[in-house]
């Protein structure tokens, strides 16, 4: 029996040591860069370590239009690098046709630190998340399975999904874990905020910069948590029921009556970039959502307790908070050429 | 060429690999009032007809016992059982020389764990056609055919059940008491299942729900265990 064993290691190695004169997989693993003050990232790497040619393979598949059904419409349709990966002008998005969404797409930012995606949560993992878009008729519109035969016959695709997992035989699990490994790199840590925080020479907030972030602390930061500017959770905000979307959020997936019309908390990171606002996009300008909370939340039994009296900002406390948020604009991020449309 | 004789030794590995080792297996057999089910044909049930198209679902975490204690658990073993590819109906598990047990116990779908753990390939890819995108998540079970007591437009029946977060956990644990033989069979009597359903009501269950989950027991319900003949 031992002897036996032992021919069979002695030929398993022989023919693995064969396979790999023959064919070349060797990915390059590279580190998720942060700030070393940051919390660990909620994402777990180790089944989906990140390596050069998965984040490539991830952003060829980001731009790629032939995730749609009219091979038309990308990911980057409704998040572009520019605007921190989100739809600007647009309350709704709008996928394949001309269809309208029922939802304002939400930037993509630091996604290795979230644990819900989408505005109700639908989706609980960033692997799973692409899904939605890919099949949802108003967005791509089209069969996960027909995507992956697409690109499967295309001259391209076999050989980065080779390079990136080892195997040309595209998967499902493949092209997800590489659109993960792309969206996982999209870290935004180098706004004012991050400067004036980590005391870099020469930066420092104006006074009224300072004031706004005093007016933050005190009214804003119990759910847009620093470093992050989110808790990650839902939260019921008193904006009225839009009538025709009748959108219930947390609700929808959960069915606990303790989610009704709440919605998630996105980060408030970029914010200057990602209008309009709000999960049905109703705020084209931060000062209507600062005039919101201050003076128009609307009670409800699942109204988050921390406005149940609204935030009754005086005109200059408006003023200095709308400063302090445009402190969180990243331009390093909104332009970094590692996210663009990759030209080879 | 070199590619050829490594495929080979890797052919030959295998063979020598299956001389080796310990196998059990179970095959897979769903019944409509004990006869086998074919999809697409017609049964009976209440004086009515009924059909079924398609019968999907997952069978995970295969662990054999001793009394109550586990003796060996089955590395990675999830299986997507579907009628419509026969080779699906045989599950082989490969066991540890000299083990002794009297009971077996699998998950009838995905349990939590799992669900959390991102995606994943083979069997759980979501190409399978068995994952939530609107409610991320995996479907562990899905039964679809057609009858006239379906009070809908088509007379269709569509059980998806799925789920994983509490309260609506849709993952059932099956128990089986055992001989040490190596090979059994499953039986899913169908029809004990249908004779419990308000079919004119109760035919499309599509989400996690209090209902999926009283549907999932009962499903559950069905299956035994069978030493082979």
């Amino acid at each position: 029996m031992q002897i036996k064993q032992w021919v069979i290691l002695c030929l398993s190695f022989f023919s693995f040591v064969l396979f790999g004169l023959n064919e070349t997989f060797a990915p390059t693993s590279i580190p998720l860069e942060y700030p070393t003050d940051w919390p660990e990232p909620t994402y777990d790497f180790s089944k989906n370590p990140l390596t050069e040619e998965g984040v490539f393979l991830g952003r060829k598949l980001f731009y790629e239009p032939l995730l749609s059904k009219n091979n038309m419409v990308s990911c980057s349709s409704c998040h572009l690098s520019f605007t921190a990966f989100t739809h600007v002008d647009h309350a709704l998005s709008h996928g394949i046709n001309d269809s309208i969404g029922n939802r304002n797409s939400l930037a993509l930012i630091n996604l290795a630190w979230s644990e819900h995606f989408m505005w109700d949560g639908a989706a609980h993992h960033l692997d799973v998340q692409a899904l939605s878009p890919i099949s949802d008729p108003k967005e791509l519109g089209e069969d996960f399975n027909v995507v992956i035969q697409k690109l499967q016959k295309t001259s391209l695709y076999p050989s980065l999904f080779y390079q990136a997992f080892g195997d040309s035989i595209l998967t499902g699990e493949y092209l997800l874990k590489a659109l993960s490994q792309f969206q996982l790199t999209f870290v935004s840590a180098n706004s004012k905020y991050d400067k004036v925080m980590r005391k870099e020479e020469g930066v420092s907030f104006t006074t009224q910069e300072e004031k706004g972030y005093q007016v933050f602390k005190k009214n804003c930061s119990s759910c847009h948590i620093e470093p992050l500017f989110t808790n990650g959770g839902f939260e019921n905000n008193g904006l009225a029921k839009d009538s025709i979307l009748n959108d219930l959020g947390r609700f929808s997936i959960t069915q606990n009556p303790e989610d009704l019309l709440r919605f998630k908390v996105p980060t408030l990171r970029n914010i200057k970039y990602s209008f309009p606002y709000m999960h049905d996009g109703r705020f084209r300008k931060l000062s209507q959502v600062i005039n919101h909370y201050s003076n128009d939340v609307i009670p409800s039994s699942t109204l988050s307790p921390l406005l149940t009296e609204g935030l009754n900002l005086s005109h200059e406390e408006k003023v200095d908070l709308l400063a302090f948020l445009l402190t969180l604009s990243d331009k390093k991020f909104v332009f970094n050429q590692n996210f663009t449309y990759p030209k080879n | 060429m070199i590619k050829c004789f490594a495929n080979l030794l890797l052919l030959l590995n295998l063979v020598t690999w299956a001389q080796s080792s310990n196998h059990y297996q179970i095959n897979i057999n769903p019944l409509f009032d004990n006869s086998q089910v074919i999809l697409d044909s017609t049964y009976q049930l209440n004086d009515e007809t009924l059909t079924i198209t398609s019968l999907k679902f997952y069978l995970s975490n295969f662990t054999f016992l001793q009394e109550d204690t586990a003796v060996f658990t089955a590395p990675n073993s999830f299986h997507l059982i579907d009628l419509s590819t026969p080779k699906s109906l045989a599950i082989s598990i490969d066991l540890p020389d000299s083990i002794s047990f009297n009971k077996l116990s699998f998950n009838l779908g995905i349990d939590s764990l799992t669900n959390d753990s991102g995606v994943m390939g083979g069997d759980l890819d979501p190409m399978k056609g068995m994952y939530w995108s609107w409610n991320t998540g995996y479907i562990n079970f899905k039964l679809e055919g057609s009858s006239p007591l379906c009070n809908n437009r088509a007379n269709t029946f569509q059980y998806h059940l799925g789920g994983y977060l509490s309260p609506y956990c849709n993952v059932q644990q099956l128990t089986f008491l055992l001989d040490n033989s190596s090979n059994h069979t499953m039986i899913i009597e169908l029809s004990d299942f249908f004779k419990q359903l308000d079919l004119a009501s109760e035919h499309t269950i599509m989400s996690p729900s209090e209902k999926a989950v009283a549907l999932s027991k009962l499903i559950a319900e069905s299956f035994t265990l069978k030493n082979a003949d």
